[in-house]
């Protein structure tokens, strides 16, 4: 008791005085932003049910760093270096998220199930009744998937990383998360944090985007829709399930786990096994994206995120997703000027596939404008089709650059 | 690289448009197969109907022999 050591007794104080300025500035940066994700997460601005429990492990991480034997600095959450068998076997005795960690997300298990979940969710009717007008709109909002690559190539980083920071342009967390495992295994931890930091922040910003690229007055348009609205047959939308899993799984066997995963899901809700698809699109679907949000916290170590390619990231990822957001508006531009000033332009916005968030800013924004006009069903479509394409470049991807 | 960028956004765009070709003709072969499937049915349930009808004649008539019989 004479030697009382009050560093040693608050130990995620005396870390905090036993490390180098940087670190102690990024570990006070880091509990700050988590409180503030938590904010914004309880306020809306941001998806709460990711933000809240990323920002609760990003406080929990930065705060609760202790002195480990050797006097290095540690947590008892995870460690996501480790690759040795026996290390990691110790790990997982200690570190109370290592085993979640190493065997849903490290693997992208934790993605296919959020894939499984949304395909649950998701209604192919919409995506049937247009299929050329949103698989257009899709492609042209993947335009930041397409243009990041070169752009992060010029900024310096290998072919696979710049693929693996590009697919944040498809604004798909696990497609991100599933690419960056696959083709930059060291940096799919920073990538896959600065993706979801992003994805949370289209709710924000891509209202600001569509105001500044589209006029009121086109943001009003009330589409008139010519003959009867089909509603498609549960068979028909099994088949088309069936059909389309099948050729994608042909054509990228690589991105198989992520085709048969959504199309599972869509499988289940059509073929009508009602508990089943309550079970994926309510506790795995929900389960998968809390760990998921609790993991992406708590990986936002101030020591991994020290890299100094994170600010590269960080600067590629803002512009893939804003690139694909002009990509999707420029699309409902072209398909404005094709059906003769029938279409809402920003329905374009909803190809960006953020599920189902950027179908719920484009009908904010046109409900604003006008009340009257209901774009939800060409939006859904175009969303859904937005999935596609970016499993399709995920695809494309591994397959020519694994 | 912008060549290499420029052939991707051909091929994603060639499969996209492909899946869309793929997803329209699925729904025509549907819509189509629907439309037989339903004359099909129509087809049935009017034999049916014709053969319930003539079975009902068949019946009347040896309903009305019964009664012929008993007076």
């Amino acid at each position: 008791m004479k030697n009382l050591d009050f560093s040693h007794l608050f130990q995620g104080l005396g870390t905090l005085f036993d490390s180098d300025w940087v670190t102690v500035v990024m570990r006070l940066s880091l509990i700050s932003l988590g409180i503030l994700l938590v904010y914004l997460g309880r306020k809306g601005i941001l998806e709460p049910l990711v933000m809240i429990p990323m920002g609760l492990g990003m406080v929990a991480i930065n705060a609760g760093v202790l002195f480990m034997p050797g006097g290095l600095h540690g947590n008892l959450f995870l460690d996501p270096m480790i690759s040795d068998p026996n290390k990691l076997m110790d790990a997982m005795q200690i570190n109370f998220l290592q085993p979640i960690y190493a065997l849903t997300f490290s693997n992208g298990l934790i993605a296919c199930f959020v894939f499984m979940g949304i395909g649950s969710l998701l209604d192919i009717g919409y995506l049937l009744q247009k299929p050329y007008t949103s698989m257009f709109l899709a492609l042209c909002a993947e335009l930041g998937t397409f243009l990041t690559l070169p752009i992060a190539h010029a900024m310096g980083l290998s072919l696979k990383d710049s693929a693996s920071i590009a697919m944040v342009g498809g604004a798909d967390g696990p497609m991100v998360l599933f690419t960056s495992l696959w083709l930059s295994k060291s940096l799919f931890v920073p990538i896959t944090v600065v993706a979801y930091l992003y994805l949370g922040l289209t709710y924000g910003g891509y209202p600001y985007l569509v105001k500044l690229m589209v006029p009121k007055r086109l943001r009003a348009i009330k589409m008139v829709r010519v003959g009867k609205t089909k509603n498609y047959s549960p068979n028909t939308k099994l088949s088309f399930a069936v059909i389309l899993c099948t050729l994608l799984c042909l054509l990228f066997p690589v991105a198989a786990p992520l085709f048969f995963s959504l199309f599972i899901g869509v499988a289940v809700r059509e073929s009508g096994m009602k508990h089943v698809q309550d079970f994926i699109g309510g506790p795995l679907l929900y389960g998968s994206t809390f760990f998921l949000g609790t993991l992406l916290g708590v990986l936002c170590d101030a020591h991994l995120l020290l890299d100094p390619i994170i600010l590269k990231l960080l600067v590629l990822g803002i512009i893939a997703l804003l690139i694909s957001g002009i990509g999707g508006i420029l699309g409902g531009y072209v398909m404005y000027f094709i059906k003769k000033g029938n279409f809402n332009p920003v329905i374009g916005i909803a190809g960006v596939s953020c599920v189902p968030t950027t179908v719920k800013v484009a009908q904010k924004i046109v409900s604003k404008a006008n009340p009257e006009s209901f774009i939800m069903p060409e939006a859904l479509g175009a969303n859904i089709c937005g999935v596609l394409t970016t499993a399709i470049i995920t695809g494309i991807y591994i397959t020519l650059m694994k | 690289m912008l060549l290499q960028t420029f052939l991707i956004i051909l091929l994603t765009f060639a499969i996209g448009m492909a899946v869309a070709l793929l997803i329209d003709l699925l729904v025509r072969l549907m819509d189509s197969a629907s439309v037989m499937a339903n004359r099909h049915e129509v087809i049935k349930r009017r034999r049916k109907i014709r053969k319930a009808w003539k079975s009902n004649i068949s019946n009347m008539d040896y309903l009305s022999y019964l009664q012929s019989k008993r007076h």
